[in-house]
């Protein structure tokens, strides 16, 4: 059975499987969490901009929301209620984060070791991504993230960001434009090598 | 803030390939084919202490209470049964001083003459009784 073909069967809506893992069904919070892990760390690394982080809060996230099931007071709409958890989560994360900054002795950023061409090439893609990334506000970043790579419709982001269908719409056209300024010039064609 | 509606029919809701392919370099599992799969079993390990608590939780139904119960319940009403029988069955009570029953101790003090409180010869005594009570 494919995800799309588990996502019309009843008995794979959030709704059931919420209410299977309500009772510690394993197989039902596997599904949950499958169905849920890359939107949820993409709404996290949208708030905390760095990879660990957003997989701490992502991971922790799950957990929380697992322990807090009977809060989720409408078990159809889980995917929203999750989000809300993992936006959270990476809010405290950065808080805690920047409390341990300020206290922290600063660490020397290079070994002095030259890294490796790929690895090096990598880093410079990805710095210039979060540099284009970061002139998005937060819901820009986690409505064009999950529009356009992790493939959900303008109604399914509405629905589980709680926001207008016409303003996931207005986001999604403001961040694609401001990527596309930003990283054409920069990356082009780089990425697709 | 500036916003734009676009309506239903001009919607176009699939994805922008260039936008998402430089955004694929923010998917971990680009380059780690087993990330997603890790993520995944990581987040199952962490949640089964939860997972049995709630198992360990749904298996009290209410029948199961209910004779949880019961298994408490029958050996302590056969004892209180066995208790009462034992009582019943011993000789009764001598008779020769039966109890007090409540009419008799409201009525005990009627018998004997009320003292005279209000004698005709006690008058400084009831002016006395008066500034007393007022």
């Amino acid at each position: 059975m494919t995800s799309h073909q588990r996502l019309e069967d009843p008995r794979f809506a959030d709704g059931e499987l919420v209410r299977r893992a309500r009772e510690g069904d394993e197989d039902a919070y596997s599904l949950l969490v499958g169905r849920y892990m890359r939107p949820a760390y993409l709404v996290a690394l949208s708030v905390t901009r760095r990879h660990e982080d957003a997989e701490d809060a992502a991971q922790e996230a799950f957990l929380v929301a697992l322990q807090r099931l009977e809060e989720c007071r409408n078990p159809d709409r889980f995917g929203g209620w999750l989000m809300t958890i993992v936006r959270n989560r990476s809010r405290n994360l950065l808080r805690r984060e920047s409390l341990r900054e300020t206290s922290a002795v600063p660490e020397t950023a290079s070994s002095g070791e030259p890294l490796p061409d790929r690895v090096t090439e990598r880093s410079e893609l990805d710095e210039t991504l979060q540099a284009a990334l970061a002139e998005l506000t937060p819901v820009q970043r986690e409505v064009v993230l999950l529009h356009d790579l992790e493939g959900w419709k303008h109604r399914e982001i509405a629905e589980r960001l709680d926001l207008p269908s016409g303003t996931v719409r207005s986001h999604l056209h403001f961040a694609r434009k401001a990527l596309r300024g930003m990283l054409e010039g920069a990356l082009g064609d780089h990425v697709k090598g | 803030m500036n916003l734009i509606f676009w309506s239903s029919e001009k919607d176009d809701d699939r994805r922008d390939p260039q936008v998402g392919s430089w955004l694929g370099e923010l998917d971990p599992g680009r380059d780690d084919a087993t990330y997603w799969m890790r993520f995944h079993r990581d987040a199952l390990a962490a949640s089964q202490f939860e997972l049995a608590r709630r198992q360990r939780a749904s298996e009290l139904t209410v029948a199961g209470v209910v004779s949880s119960w019961s298994r408490a319940l029958v050996p302590v009403a056969l004892a209180a049964a066995a208790a009462a029988g034992i009582m019943l069955a011993q000789p009764e009570l001598d008779a020769t001083d039966p109890p007090m029953l409540v009419e008799d101790v409201l009525s005990m003090g009627l018998v004997e003459p009320m003292p005279a409180v209000f004698g005709e010869d006690e008058g400084d005594d009831l002016l006395l009784l008066a500034s007393e009570v007022y």
